[in-house]
């Protein structure tokens, strides 16, 4: 058993790498450019030319290192491109590169230019600033090489790859230690650690998807086997049609309906089911404490929830309940005439959740994504409700940091489903592959 | 007859078939029901399509006059059974308007063709994809594909070079690219496969399994919500291709525990030892009787998708702002606590779609289980 | 199914009861809660600070003098009373000499005295060059000497060239800093002569050591040590934040300042991003006072009959304009019968009416319609799409390919109507962009909308002058109107504040008056003027000035006002 979890622990390893590796990727597909955000947050005149501080703050994010532990790109492309911190300048360069001028043409070109946008600058010529900048923006191929200059000199139309090792000096992996020392770098909207942010949010994200998650385990095991059992029984078909459509419901649309209809009695003195939305923050009190003396504010959010995933679960259990049933030894047991509920109980039960937990993990990750719309209709302050702020106002450590957490919290939860199946059934730990 | 012995045979009930076929009358032929123009109107130059009411001196209208983003200044928010100022009974908006006088039933109606369009080519899009992987690791396995070492070493070589350049170009080429080296791999081994001992066993199986794993892993919605942002410019065709990326996997594991199933069976021997090609066996043999789970998935799938894409416009990512889909009324309704039309009617249109897809996975699933 | 549903409802109505204790009435107001729609972020107000950071620190940094909220004229609260002005000649310039004593009783919160060195001491740090206080200094450069008393420590003298019109104000509202605590040896404040100095730099590490502990407080909301009557108590993010009167305030003294109030024993910030929620939590009692964005539901509140009753609605005027800027750079907007073509298209009457719920006042020009200097007499473009027409034919825009949009050749390119409407993402914008596109559409004119952050906006369309329309707000100040950057020609270049590129020569001299005129009359019939200019340019489609939308609980006496953000909870107090 040992083994097997250590055997399942260690190939968790290379998929949360490659996830990282993802999200890094993404977290430098982002239109904002870092610089200026931190810059931003530490009040400097962002609408003035700060180039000084602006590389000072590019080196402090280590932006000028290669991205990653190697590199492979064209030949003629420099080593160093990274190091080149205008922006600008930068996309002027990979766009000429990518068309195959070679560095020193351009280079020289771009000095011309420079020089001429900085006359322009000077003199205050309005019509030629936005002239030269189109040119920068590369808007045209007829500006391409108006710009470049580079009439002289022939662009490549082939190129061969070449390969550098970077070692550890590279982007990738400081963003990797920094997640450990730094807990993914601040964020921009307050100068917090955004480690810190996600953490309480993540404390009522856990504790309603917990709460859901075992609620509907409880009731679905329970109503699911009574489903399969009682195939014509007196509420079955009440209860599939029920389960049916809360299964097909949209949990948005639910949320949204029992929040305008049922919170309020402006439709009748009736309709005033439950507590308003608010979750009520009662300060200087910790975040499980806040989350106790709110619970009455949980009861429709996690209502909701439950029986959302209630309805998912419950089919995964008759179903796997039902298959259980024309097995021979069920059938060999009910034919021997022994005690019909024991069965159940004792045999059938226990074989049909094997299929059922490998569901669980997912079931888990869902309830993740569920309480995501609920947390922004409920204004529930959890990650939810953070990531669509977070995103709102493109502060991307937190985004980030949310996303590499979440993985991470799924994966987890599949080794324990993976654990726990093994547990139960113990075939699968020999020949496990997976 | 014939048409109604082809939903039977694979399970649907008459029910579920008009659902569908309703469903996707309304969203093909969204234009010629709902639209402010005359659907043919006869212009100064002759007959038209689609003429301006200004310019036509006569024409058919659509049954309903307003199109989705036609606004009617002088019924705003107006409920369906409260007073309209409307000429005529044919221009009252039958499910009423919404803040800025759109008329709610032309919406849900432009909602019907996204969803069709959102559903459909996701689905498209993760079969392709899943079939694709689904075969290479379910067929080939682990030992499968075997390779002489030489080959493989310059088999690699060649899909490093085709992944830089399709990196370092763009469009059409970079596709072929990067799809060419695993096209090179079916010739190869079908020249080699069985035939070296000691050779190189290509791991497809692992491979692709971790990369299931991979994207299960992240949080789909989250994922998806990062991604838009990222991206930038909302685009429904943007909604749609990450979705289906994100789909894929399910398809992938299905398929391949189905051919693990299918492959125990004798006539796959039977017919390589004719000498029948992989592909031909996958095509012809193995996928017919894979079918059937793959249609289920796809019902399910296509629920999921309309689901996920009516998430994303309640939230207001990633869909456009112009474009009115049935996650954007619901939107609307939490804005105006008062106007219950507004959250009603789309949200039963999407339960009701959610609903008629699951019930078909279901009959067609209960259908197979029972042969 | 019967059976089931009874049941369900029952254990619903038995395990949800709704908790309406709150509402309890005391003699002394404790607490007072209050809605903010974001987390206020930065909030010291000498960095960077966010617009939310407004509703934070009038309580807690104070400034010499500030626009009374009612009156709106400016009006002593750190110091004794408004200066008048002497004409002094230092060094053959004429210098304006402005006499300031700081209040006798005013102390910082460790009992130390207001003086005057903690005034020199902030001029020092927004002019020293190592310091971030970056943003300031420009308002600072009509600044020339500061001299103190050497009898009073609390008396000072400032010397003021006439370089810019505000700079009285600038110097005025400037908030102050308490030297004793962050240069009590007085490196800076002793060399004020040379840091006055435009081209001054410094090596020396005393100096920068003290500059830099200052830079380093900034991000810190706790250790915040200032001399307003509130203090930060506790906040967390994204939740809450709360305010905590400092006890035997120095303010009570002067019960006629509403900036040194301090009446509710706490106020309490709230975090509610979603308007919904915020409306459903003032129906249980959670908020006392919350500013509204969304108009409807605001008028649905108001209209609500059992809502109204507990409630009572404020709809103050704000200083804030809308406005569809357009891009004056584009080949399209260049032309001034196009501009005023596209502004006969926005139907602004019925947006403002029914749209916004009737909650704003119509303008033709960037000046706020209760200026004394705006023109009431010019009438605004009404809305009139067959107006529109002939002015677009006019403009040789003509459909000549039959696909339902206008075109026209420009400069031997081909160009169509079709233009991009950014907006920021708010539901209004959003509203009228919808509308906006459909009269469009009857015009020949494609618009498509495109969402957009405003940081996001502002760095790739506006400030390069890469976009068409944009959906935009403006906010201005109680004092006279500076249009110099906003509509001068010389700000019309990338990176700076004239976002629509409109420049005009006409309009640049009025400007350049209304700048160094200090006679009233002559210089309020240059803004009239302008505002001519404006109607017969069209630089931009000027919408409306909206109303602000709060909702106050009937137990408290609030005061709202045109100056932002609108209130002071420091001034609120239990209705008797």
């Amino acid at each position: 058993m040992t083994r097997f979890i250590l055997n399942r622990i260690f190939l968790a390893i290379p998929t949360l790498f490659f996830i990282s590796v993802i999200v890094f990727y993404l977290s430098k597909l982002v239109p904002q450019d870092p610089v200026l955000s931190l810059m931003d947050l530490r009040g400097v005149d962002t609408s003035i030319d700060h180039d000084d501080v602006y590389e000072k703050i590019y080196k402090e994010l280590n932006l000028d290192l290669p991205n990653f532990y190697f590199t492979i790109q064209p030949s003629h492309f420099p080593k160093t491109i990274n190091q080149t911190f205008d922006t600008n300048k930068k996309d002027l360069y990979l766009k000429l590169l990518n068309s195959g001028y070679s560095f020193v043409d351009i280079e020289k070109a771009i000095n011309n230019f420079s020089q001429k946008l900085d006359a322009a600058k000077a003199s205050n010529n309005a019509a030629d600033i936005i002239e030269l900048n189109k040119v920068y923006n590369l808007e045209s191929p007829e500006q391409h090489n108006g710009l470049a200059h580079l009439n002289d000199s022939k662009p490549k139309s082939f190129f061969w790859p070449s390969f550098y090792l970077n070692g550890f000096n590279n982007q990738y992996h400081k963003w990797l230690q920094s997640i450990f020392t730094n807990g993914f770098g601040i964020s921009i909207l307050d100068g917090m650690t955004a480690i810190l942010k996600v953490k309480k949010a993540l404390t009522w994200t856990l504790s309603i998807t917990l709460i859901d998650f075992f609620l509907s385990l409880l009731f679905g095991i329970f109503i699911g086997t009574y489903l399969a059992t009682n195939e014509k029984g007196r509420w079955q078909k009440t209860f599939s049609q029920i389960l049916y459509f809360l299964y097909s419901i949209p949990v948005f649309w639910f949320a949204t309906m029992m929040v305008v209809y049922f919170t309020t009695d402006d439709y009748g003195w009736w309709t005033d089911w439950f507590p308003s939305v608010a979750i009520d923050i009662y300060p200087g009190k910790s975040t499980f404490q806040q989350i106790l003396m709110n619970a009455e504010k949980f009861i429709l959010p996690i209502l909701i929830l439950t029986l959302h995933s209630l309805a998912y679960i419950t089919r995964l259990v008759r179903r796997s309940v039902l298959d259980e049933l024309d097995k021979p030894y069920a059938l060999l047991a009910f034919s021997k005439g022994l005690d019909k509920t024991e069965v159940i109980r004792k045999h059938i039960l226990k074989n049909a959740l094997i299929p059922t937990i490998t569901s669980m993990a997912s079931a888990f990750a869902n309830a993740f994504a569920g309480s995501l719309v609920l947390e922004v209709i409920f204004n529930i302050p959890g990650m939810g409700r953070l990531l669509v702020s977070s995103m709102e106002s493109a502060d991307w450590n937190v985004v980030f940091c949310i996303t590499l957490l979440l993985s991470f919290v799924t994966i987890v939860s599949f080794i324990i489903a993976d654990i726990l199946y093994a547990y139960v059934n113990p075939k699968i730990e020999l020949n496990a592959k997976t | 007859m014939k048409i109604n012995l082809a939903y039977k045979s694979i399970g649907l009930s008459t029910k579920q078939f008009c659902g569908l076929l309703v469903f996707c009358l309304f969203a093909i032929a969204h234009n010629f029901i709902a639209n402010d123009k005359y659907l043919i109107g006869k212009t100064q130059t002759g007959f038209g399509l689609f003429v301006e009411s200004e310019d036509a001196k006569y024409g058919i209208k659509a049954i309903i006059p307003y199109s989705a983003n036609t606004v009617d200044k002088y019924n705003r928010k107006v409920g369906p059974f409260s007073k309209q100022k409307v000429s005529s009974l044919y221009y009252r908006h039958w499910l009423g308007t919404d803040s800025i006088g759109r008329d709610v039933l032309a919406g849900i109606i432009n909602g019907s063709y996204i969803a069709l369009l959102v559903g459909l080519f996701t689905v498209i899009i993760s079969l392709i994809l899943g079939i694709f992987f689904g075969f290479l690791s379910g067929y080939y396995g682990d030992t499968g594909v075997q390779l002489r070492k030489p080959t493989f070493v310059l088999w690699m070589i060649l899909t490093l070079l085709c992944w830089f350049y399709s990196f370092y170009t763009f469009g059409f080429v970079a596709f072929i690219f990067f799809i060419l080296p695993l096209l090179v791999l079916g010739f190869l081994v079908n020249n080699v496969s069985g035939i070296s001992r000691g050779g190189f066993c290509f791991p497809f199986d692992t491979i692709i399994f971790r990369m299931i794993e991979i994207i299960s892993s992240i949080p789909g919605l989250f994922l998806i919500l990062i991604i838009l942002t990222v991206l930038g410019k909302p685009s429904i065709w943007n909604v749609i291709i990450i979705i289906g990326l994100l789909r894929w996997p399910i398809v992938a594991r299905h398929l391949r525990a189905e051919i693990l199933k299918i492959k125990e069976e004798q006539f796959i021997d039977s017919a390589k030892s004719i000498g029948q090609t992989d592909v031909k066996i996958f095509l012809y043999h193995v996928l017919p009787m894979a079918a059937s789970p793959l249609i289920i998935i796809s019902a399910f799938g296509f629920a999921t998708s309309i689901l996920l894409e009516s998430t994303l416009s309640f939230l207001g990512i990633g869909v456009p702002l112009g474009e009115v889909t049935w996650g954007s009324l619901i939107k609307e309704a939490r804005f105006h606590f008062d106007a219950w039309w507004l959250a009603l009617f789309p949200g039963l249109m999407i339960y009701g779609l959610i609903y008629l897809f699951n019930s078909i996975g279901d009959n067609i699933n209960h259908k197979i289980r029972n042969i | 199914m019967r059976y089931l549903s009874i049941v369900c409802s029952l254990i619903f109505l038995l395990s949800c009861q709704s908790d309406n204790s709150k509402n309890e009435r005391s003699t002394q107001l404790e607490e007072v809660n209050i809605r903010i729609d974001r987390d206020p972020g930065l909030i010291n107000p000498f960095y960077a600070y966010t617009s939310i950071g407004r509703n934070v620190f009038p309580y807690l940094f104070l400034p010499l003098a500030d626009f009374h909220p009612e009156t709106l004229q400016i009006s002593p609260i750190l110091i004794e009373e408004i200066p008048s002005a002497k004409e002094v000649k230092v060094n053959d310039q004429i210098l304006l000499a402005y006499d300031l004593t700081m209040k006798e009783d005013a102390v910082w919160p460790d009992g130390k005295p207001l003086t005057a060195k903690d005034y020199l001491f902030t001029i020092a740090m927004i002019k020293h060059p190592e310091s971030k206080i970056s943003a300031w200094r420009p308002y600072f450069t009509a600044m020339k000497k500061i001299e103190l008393d050497k009898s009073n420590p609390k008396k000072f003298r400032i010397l003021l060239d006439s370089s810019y019109m505000l700079a009285l104000e600038a110097a005025l509202t400037c908030y102050v800093m308490p030297s004793h605590k962050h240069d009590p040896n007085g490196f800076l404040t002793d060399n004020i002569d040379n840091i006055f100095n435009e081209s001054y730099t410094t090596n020396d590490s005393t100096e920068i050591n003290v500059v830099e502990a200052v830079n380093k407080t900034m991000n810190e909301k706790k250790e915040i040590f200032q001399i307003g009557p509130y203090f930060i108590s506790d906040f967390q993010i994204d939740e809450y934040l709360i305010l905590e009167a400092n006890s035997d305030y120095w303010g009570k003294n002067y019960p006629d300042v509403p900036a040194l109030q301090a009446n509710p024993k706490k106020i309490i910030l709230r975090i509610v991003p979603d308007e919904i929620t915020a409306s459903s939590m003032i129906k249980d009692g959670q908020l006392d006072f919350m500013e509204m964005r969304n108009s409807n539901t605001f008028l649905d509140l108001k209209n609500d009959d059992n809502f109204n009753k507990v409630w009572t609605f404020h709809v103050p005027q704000v200083l804030r304009y809308y406005f569809l800027c357009l891009n004056n750079k584009s080949p399209i907007f260049s032309d001034k019968i196009v501009r005023r073509a596209f502004a006969h298209l926005v139907d602004v009457e019925d947006i403002m009416e029914n749209i916004d719920g009737g909650l704003g006042i119509r303008t033709t020009g960037p000046f706020h319609p209760t200026k004394t200097y705006y023109d009431k007499t010019i009438p605004s473009t009404p809305y009139d799409v067959e107006k529109a027409i002939s002015l677009l034919k006019e403009a040789g825009w003509n459909d000549t390919d039959g696909d339902g949009i206008r075109d026209k050749i420009i400069n031997g390119k081909k160009e169509t109507l079709k233009v991009e409407f950014l907006f920021t993402g708010s539901q209004l914008a959003k509203n009228i962009g919808l509308l906006f596109q459909e009269t469009a559409k009857e015009a020949g004119v494609e618009i498509t909308l495109v969402k957009k952050k405003l940081a996001l906006m502002n760095k790739e369309n506006l400030d390069v002058f890469d976009y068409d329309i944009a959906a935009l707000a403006v906010t201005v100040d109680q004092a006279d109107d500076d249009p110099y950057s906003r509509w001068h020609s010389d700000s019309a270049v990338p990176g700076k504040r004239n976002k629509s590129g409109f420049s005009n020569v006409t309009a640049d001299r009025l400007i350049e008056k209304i700048r160094t005129t200090r006679d009233k009359k002559e210089r309020y019939q240059a803004y009239k003027d302008l505002q001519t200019v404006f109607v017969e340019e069209q630089p931009v489609i000027f919408l409306y000035c909206p109303l602000q939308k709060f909702i106050v609980n009937n137990k408290l006496d609030a005061v709202t006002t045109s100056k932002r953000p609108g209130y002071m909870a420091n001034t609120f107090k239990l209705v008797e």
